[in-house]
């Protein structure tokens, strides 16, 4: 699959998370993202990521949900629901981060930046792979600690894991950059080894994000329902249209991808 | 940078004062007849009080005036998804974006209880309004209560007379006529903000009388419209004032204000009936369905990709 579909694909699922905050929209959205990565997650350490996302996203539930309680206003069932749902957009969002991030590579992105803005994309793609690197990492360093006999307990062992996991990452970070200097990157020789290509998936997936993205942008600009009324409390609407395009972003879920 | 870092800053002050919820004073709804809040909106170039009815004796900040456009023609423009105020008596941006005209923005005050202002840290979306309560809006820049321009003091008593309720259903027609299309004319001269076929709404007269008859310093029948003398700026804003509301009266004279139906539009169906909620519509229902089966799909497809690959 084409990196640049893929970003695409994420963009439009971000942009109709982020129009709304109607669970009969987002959860569409949040199982399209869980089956995108079901379906095209890449082995390796981004695969464990996007568990860490989920997990991030539910904290944020929690989290936004408890605010409620400890300001200083009273509590009602309205502000509790309309925290639960901010908060719930919050998730989805990071749950189509995680997906992108185990879909695609991203230093299969940074080809695509031209070439003037190598520098930059590449500083992207290094942040853009934080996580599973340092998941990777963290890994790596508990092994190495179990093989050596160390058990320390889970809080102790905290600074005993973060010294040599941050230092590693440091690493990488240099390595990577030298190696992509050393092969020409940013230098404007660059080599087209198995270049990407859009093959018909690569296009569906784009599509699918842009036609999400493109209603939702409609339906923005035309003011419909995509905000709760959480005062008082109702049901919220869901547009048959709208439901749809948000189900259209699972797409790339049913499409083999052209492996090469 | 700290450009950038005031935007961020400015941005997600006012997407937390719009998400934040507050559930102001989860009282028990009272007696839903006869209850009244009062509304006070101060454009700048004139102060007006509204006597507001609330047919279900509690109602968020927004609804409020909805209820005001309804019962006296406030016209009004609700923006960024329905949920903050754009334009309020033909004063503010009349598209989506309420900052349009920033810094000059509609600031929400609450009645404090005993005439004077707080500043509102909650949407108004999200705040309660009930019988007795002081909602004011000011037209103005200042994010927040120090620096932005405050209504003129206005207690409850002084909007809606003690003695008289206003029965909010059914209108009085024709009840002292002569007097009240002076003071709607009055109204639409000095501020322009409200089009003389609201009258047509046959609720204006009788709901809006108390404001006027209210207060007993009252001088020259109208009352609805001071601010002229209010220490607020310094005669360079008066300047400011002066020809902006010649401006305004060009433009008034022109360009009637839609009447109130087509404002209304902006309320969602079934804000104003709390007790209407059946259920979740059977669309809402499909696309939990549709969800469920697209979580089902990524577990199917995650053990098949786990059962040949290890």
């Amino acid at each position: 699959m084409h990196p640049g579909a893929w970003i695409l694909w994420s963009l439009g699922a971000a942009l109709v998370t982020m129009s709304t905050t109607n669970p009969f929209y987002l959860l569409p959205v949040l199982g399209a993202a869980w089956a995108v990565h079901a379906a095209h997650r890449t082995d390796g350490p981004q695969a464990r990521s996007f568990r860490i996302f989920l997990t991030f996203g539910a904290l944020t539930v929690v989290t936004r949900t408890l605010l409620v309680f400890l300001l200083p206003s009273s509590v009602s069932a309205g502000a509790i629901v309309s925290a639960l749902l901010e908060g719930l957009r919050l998730a989805v969002l990071l749950t189509v981060f995680g997906t992108f991030n185990s879909v695609a590579d991203p230093f299969g992105v940074l080809r695509l930046a031209p070439r003037r803005f190598h520098e930059p994309a590449l500083a992207a793609a290094l942040a853009l792979s934080i996580a599973p690197r340092t998941i990777a990492s963290v890994a790596r360093v508990r092994e190495a600690q179990r093989m050596r006999g160390i058990h320390i307990g889970r809080l102790r062992a905290l600074p005993a894991l973060a010294v040599p996991v941050l230092e590693t990452g440091m690493e990488e970070a240099v390595t990577l950059a030298e190696s992509m200097d050393a092969r020409g990157h940013g230098r404007g020789r660059r080599t087209r080894y198995r270049p990407e290509s859009w093959d018909r998936p690569s296009v569906a997936t784009a599509v699918a994000g842009v036609a999400g993205a493109a209603v939702f942008l409609v339906a923005m600009t035309r003011d419909i329902g995509l905000s709760v009324s959480t005062f008082p409390l109702s049901w919220p609407e869901a547009m048959p249209v709208l439901v749809l395009a948000a189900c259209v972003l699972a797409l790339p879920a049913f499409l083999t991808p052209s492996r090469s | 940078m700290t450009r950038f870092g005031r935007w961020l800053t400015t941005a997600f002050v006012s997407l937390a004062s719009v998400a934040f919820p507050a559930g102001l004073g989860a009282a028990p709804v009272c007696a839903a007849e006869g209850a009244r809040a009062a509304l006070v909106v101060d454009s700048g170039r004139a102060v007006q009080t509204f006597c507001v009815a609330l047919p279900d004796g509690e109602v968020s900040g927004l609804e409020l005036i909805a209820l005001a456009n309804e019962q006296h023609g406030l016209s009004y423009k609700f923006g960024f998804g329905g949920e903050a105020v754009c334009m309020l008596a033909g004063v503010g941006p009349t598209g989506d974006d309420c900052f349009e005209q920033y810094p000059n923005f509609w600031g929400y005050w609450r009645g404090d209880g005993n005439g004077g202002w707080s500043w509102s840290g909650s949407g108004a979306g999200n705040v309660s309004v009930t019988d007795g309560d002081v909602e004011g809006w000011s037209w103005g820049s200042g994010s927040n209560g120090d620096s932005h321009p405050r209504p003129p003091d206005t207690s409850f008593g002084e909007v809606c007379a003690q003695q008289e309720v206003p029965p909010p259903p059914s209108p009085k027609p024709g009840n002292d006529d002569g007097d009240d299309g002076q003071k709607q004319r009055n109204e639409t001269d000095r501020s322009g903000a409200r089009s003389p076929s609201s009258g047509d709404t046959g609720r204006a007269g009788p709901t809006s009388r108390p404001s006027r008859d209210a207060s007993p310093g009252t001088k020259g029948g109208d009352k609805r419209l001071r601010g002229r003398d209010r220490p607020r700026g310094g005669d360079e804003r008066r300047e400011r004032d002066r020809e902006e509301r010649k401006g305004n009266a060009a433009t008034s004279a022109t360009t009637p204000t839609p009447p109130p139906t087509s404002v209304l539009t902006q309320v969602q169906p079934g804000a104003l009936e709390p007790t209407a909620s059946p259920g979740p519509p059977m669309t809402g229902i499909a696309a939990l369905a549709a969800a469920a089966a697209l979580g089902a799909t990524g577990f199917v497809l995650a053990r098949r990709r786990r059962t040949p690959g290890s």
